[in-house]
């Protein structure tokens, strides 16, 4: 299957590829896979004090547009806070990567990656 | 249940235990009966019939003699689609998947990439094997005659159970090219 530009890009220079200490109170991981394909993508992210995160990690076990999607979500959230980074939709995803009807549900997954990350964030919180 | 499931198709029980032999025995008996050159002489109609049906009983080999094919077909005849959708795993076994698959690709750094290879190899099938048991224990007991069980509940399990099993085919799958790509090296 013919792969975006965007997509080469990302896949063979992935961006913010490796882990952040689980233990870190700052930092909330994001763990989600898909069965249909046995991909597995974990995202973690690093948030500063007034709410904005200044880092962000993943890995991905998966088909090329699947180490796209979360490659293109950590260089999306840098700088973001945590509500911003929440609206992120797999549609603006699958858009900027130009990805094709049969690879949708890989940015459907890195959606879920960065919400269940900011969702353990705030879990550690309180 | 459709009286051309499957299991009817191919003269055996609805079960998630299948007789291997007795599935290829049946299989074959019946795609001799129903073979096409029989029906050289035959009306179109009959021809088609044929051709449908051979087409259907292929179908039928291949999704009963895999025990993941078949566990999703089972939930199909109680009406259970699974979808792409379907992302909501356990954690916890999530992080052992990428445990395993970071395991994966690291084996070339052992002094003996084949044996820390077939380790994790015979972990994967040791895993798959315990998934195709609690399959057949729930299978058993939805597909019983006993009517106080909750089977909605049980039909939950398999689908847990199920879900599971895709990433473990997966990651086997995963296992066995590495394997060819270790052994042409050497």
């Amino acid at each position: 299957m013919a792969y975006s530009d965007k997509v080469l890009d990302h896949y063979e220079n992935p961006r913010n590829v490796g882990t952040m200490e689980n233990d870190d109170k700052g930092v909330g991981t994001g763990m989600v896979g898909a069965p249909a394909c046995g991909d597995v993508m974990r995202l973690q992210i690093k948030v500063d004090e007034n709410g904005v995160i200044e880092d962000a990690k993943f890995k991905t076990y998966g088909c090329g547009s699947a180490i796209a999607s979360s490659s293109l979500v950590t260089e999306w959230v840098k700088g973001k806070t945590l509500d911003e980074a929440g609206e992120i939709k797999n549609t603006d995803i699958a858009e900027e990567l130009a990805l094709p009807p049969v690879k949708i549900h890989c940015s459907v997954l890195a959606e879920d990656a960065i919400k269940a990350a900011i969702t353990d964030y705030k879990e550690k919180q309180s | 249940m459709t009286p051309d499931n499957y299991f009817n198709l191919l003269a055996l029980p609805i079960s998630f235990e299948i007789d291997k032999n007795k599935l290829n025995d049946n299989y074959h008996e019946i795609q001799k009966s129903i073979h096409p050159d029989n029906y050289a002489n035959s009306s179109d109609a009959e021809r088609r019939l044929s051709v449908q049906k051979t087409a259907q009983v292929n179908d039928a080999l291949a999704t009963l003699k895999d025990p993941l094919k078949r566990a999703i077909y089972l939930l199909s005849l109680h009406e259970i689609e699974l979808s792409a959708q379907d992302n909501k795993m356990d954690p916890m076994f999530l992080m052992e998947q990428m445990e395993l698959r970071e395991n994966l690709s690291q084996i070339e750094k052992h002094d003996d990439p084949l044996s820390a290879l077939d380790e994790i190899l015979s972990d994967v099938q040791s895993k798959i094997k315990n998934l195709v048991k609690n399959l057949a224990e729930l299978f058993q007991q939805i597909l019983s005659d006993d009517l106080s069980l909750d089977r909605e509940n049980l039909l939950e399990q398999v689908k847990s159970q199920v879900l599971k099993m895709q990433f473990l085919n997966r990651l086997q799958e995963e296992c066995l090219n590495r394997e060819e790509d270790l052994v042409n090296q050497y």
